[in-house]
């Protein structure tokens, strides 16, 4: 697949997509493989959370919070083909399974730095991760993730 | 002026150097008029920051801590030509002016939707703001400039 604008934008569309059907579930999740570049690397800009290294780990982690998932929906996407790069705006909403209420409703600001595979499909090689500062005292994504105890290590140990 | 790619790298750049130099003194704050649209919306994604829908209030806002400024580098630039967005990767560093101090330094990314003038000047029409989070209990850069207020 060439790296040109039409085709990142719908790289990126099937990629949320699949994210909310297939990432957050550990029986699934192997099928946002070919999403990842073997070596990905998550970089967020929250204190909270710790730098990830490998699509496998990123994966595991992101399926890791049964009691809950996250609703990704793009706002806008923004593409600089010619550095591979795309920025989405993204609502994201964390809902409680048991009950299907958002209990969270809150916009991300990710930079994603695409490659070409071996086999020429684009892949996600880093994502600089932002999101939205919620007033203090507003349940957050950390609150409600943190309750299942196998995404802990996404966590840095200030918590 | 034509979007181009390479013109609104070089915006970005003069826009950067400008903010520096004149957006954060009342006497020089109005010489960002040339890259900002007057209706130039602020759409910060940070609870505590102000949402602004006029040029001149967000400028009055950025010159109005005169006892700290903020050095803003753009590290990393991406430009969507086809739709007009930039978006920077930027470091900031808060200095204490009597101390002469950096006293926060985190990293932005803002979001910037560029278009024409009917002088066919390239101007920001709109910025959503997002920043890095910094653990508890560090000193904020809004706090450090609230100390004017």
């Amino acid at each position: 697949m060439e790296p040109t604008y039409e085709n990142i934008v719908t790289f990126m569309d099937n990629y949320f997509k699949d994210f909310c059907e297939y990432a957050q579930d550990p029986k699934i999740s192997h099928r946002m493989n070919h999403y990842f570049a073997p070596d990905f690397e998550f970089v967020p800009y929250l204190a909270e959370l710790a730098s990830i290294s490998g699509r496998e780990e990123f994966l595991r982690l992101i399926s890791a919070h049964p009691s809950s998932f996250e609703k990704l929906t793009t706002e806008d996407i923004m593409v600089d083909e010619k550095r591979m790069v795309a920025v989405v705006l993204i609502k994201a909403e964390i809902i409680e399974k048991a009950t299907g209420k958002v209990l969270v409703t809150k916009r991300y600001h990710p930079l994603y730095q695409l490659v070409l595979s071996k086999d020429e499909s684009l892949q996600i090689q880093k994502i600089l991760f932002f999101e939205e500062i919620l007033p203090p005292g507003t349940l957050n994504v950390g609150d409600v993730l943190r309750r299942d105890p196998g995404i802990a290590n996404l966590f840095s140990d200030r918590h | 002026m034509e979007l181009t790619y390479e013109n609104i790298m070089a915006f970005m750049d003069e826009y950067f150097k400008a903010y520096n130099a004149y957006a954060q003194d009342p006497k020089t704050t109005h010489r960002m008029h040339d890259y900002m649209a007057p209706n130039f919306e602020f759409i910060p994604y940070v609870a505590g920051l102000e949402h602004t829908t006029d040029r001149d209030e967000f400028l009055s806002i950025m010159s109005s801590h005169p006892s700290s400024y903020e050095t803003i580098t753009p590290e990393d630039i991406v430009i969507d030509e086809r739709r007009k967005v930039v978006v920077v990767l930027a470091r900031t560093e808060v200095v204490d002016r009597k101390a002469g101090k950096v006293v926060v330094e985190k990293s932005y990314l803002p979001r910037y939707q560029l278009g024409l003038d009917e002088n066919k000047a390239i101007k920001i029409q709109k910025l959503q703001f997002f920043w890095e989070v910094l653990p508890p209990g560090s000193l904020e850069v809004h706090e450090v400039f609230r100390r004017d207020l």
